[in-house]
């Protein structure tokens, strides 16, 4: 009985060995990141192309040279963009996108006011006296006056 | 504002993530329009610049915000300096509210120099950062520099009603055709300038022998004296004026406190009024 109780402590000590690695001494676990790790000290994620990982919605004016010099620019650094009219733009068709540019050519008193709701919070950005004048309808301090 | 950036702080972020921006220095003469604003007279000849981009307007085109109030509140930064001949030296040429950020230049990206584009393109990989993050305050007031601004202006403008909708009634006897005196007495008074309609200076906050009217102190002061006969009123009015609360019992407004403790700020801008930011709205890394 004796014999058994030691072979059977040895296999016990034999396989607790094994499954840690033998006498080796463990280093510690690294500390988890906490789960409120601040995502803005994360490096900007590029795909494989090296483009930025990010999705771009430029509301300006359809079929401007404007638009094209702004998407041909954009193109070339982001993974995606998309256009559509400021005029039309409603906060709606941010949905989807990292990031919302409202921009217009021409004199920037003549673009066009979208009506953006207040509950929209996306991020934006806005351009020239175009954006002054959108900031203006927010009552911001980055409008015109 | 025109194609040109003031040199200042390259720490923000903006200037080096994901793009390295290195702006090619240069030197202007000092825009004119500086001078006519306060503190204009005292900027030297020549000031540093950069080009964010090479238009063919070069001088104009673009827009800058007044600084005036703009660093307020913690929902907003001024990221360049916008080279301009309209506004104060120090109005925003790129600059964040909440989740928008205004680019003030006019140029598309194929007249931007090389700098401008990699800012350009920062600015976009930054203003990311802020999805969800409304402005804390909207304008509801004008900063107490235009006290100072619109005093100097009182004999260029001919608007005969200009005087009675920018300051008090009884100024205009001392001050009407004097402005030197009167941007005088509103920096004389500068920390207890508010406005309701016209710029007024609050001898109410004078009487309880406080230094501003913006400061946490001054609202911590104040919610103490609730405890005092003799300017609990007094307190209890400033508190009114000078919060969006409007309780009436002490406790109420000390339990406000304690539960908002460290998360107050003061914005002209939004109607000169103590305001609390939202438990997690800042977003605390390098800038």
């Amino acid at each position: 009985m004796k014999k058994y109780l030691m072979l059977f402590s040895l296999l016990l000590l034999t396989s607790s060995l094994l499954l840690s690695g033998g006498c080796k001494k463990q280093p510690p676990a690294p500390p988890k990141e906490p789960a409120t790790a601040n995502p803005t000290t994360a490096k900007t994620p590029t795909a494989a192309d090296g483009k930025i990982e990010m999705s771009l919605y430029y509301a300006g004016h359809p079929g401007s040279k404007r638009e094209k010099d702004f998407v041909d620019f954009l193109n070339k650094h982001f993974a995606k963009i998309e256009t559509g009219d400021l005029a039309a733009f409603d906060g709606s068709q941010a949905e989807g996108f990292d990031v919302t540019i409202l921009d217009y050519d021409g004199d920037g008193f003549k673009s066009p006011r979208p009506r953006i709701p207040h509950t929209f919070t996306g991020p934006v950005m806005t351009m020239g006296v175009t954006g002054a004048f959108i900031s203006g309808q927010r009552s911001l301090k980055t409008d015109y006056l | 504002m025109g194609d040109a950036a003031h040199v200042g702080s390259p720490a923000h972020i903006v200037f080096s993530k994901p793009f390295i921006v290195n702006p090619t220095v240069e030197e202007y003469d000092t825009p004119s329009g500086y001078r006519r604003f306060p503190g204009g007279k005292e900027l030297p000849d020549k000031m540093k610049v950069w080009k964010v981009q090479n238009s063919e307007k070069k001088t104009y085109g673009g827009v800058v915000a007044r600084s005036y109030g703009f660093t307020d509140s913690p929902d907003a930064e001024a990221i360049v300096l916008g080279v301009n001949n309209g506004k104060e030296y120090g109005a925003v040429g790129i600059g964040r509210h909440g989740n928008f950020l205004q680019w003030g230049y006019s140029s598309p990206p194929s007249e931007m120099t090389e700098a401008g584009q990699k800012l350009f393109l920062n600015c976009l990989c930054y203003i990311k950062k802020f999805d969800g993050k409304a402005p804390l305050v909207t304008r509801k007031g004008y900063p107490r520099d235009n006290a100072v601004r619109l005093a100097a202006l009182i004999n260029r403008i001919k608007d005969k009603s200009f005087f009675e909708s920018t300051f008090p009634a009884e100024l205009k006897e001392k001050y009407d055709g004097d402005p030197d005196g009167l941007v005088e007495y509103y920096k004389d008074n500068f920390e207890f300038i508010y406005r309701e309609r016209t710029f007024l200076i609050d001898s109410d906050l004078k009487t309880l022998g406080l230094s501003s009217n913006r400061t946490i102190e001054t609202l911590e002061k104040l919610i103490e004296l609730l405890d005092s006969d003799e300017h609990s009123e007094t307190a209890q009015k400033l508190l009114i004026r000078y919060t969006q609360e409007s309780f009436e019992k002490r406790e109420q407004w000390q339990n406000w406190h304690a539960e908002n403790k460290g998360r107050f700020f003061f914005s002209d801008f939004g109607g000169y009024k103590f305001f609390v930011v939202p438990e997690g709205y800042l977003i605390t890394d390098e800038k």
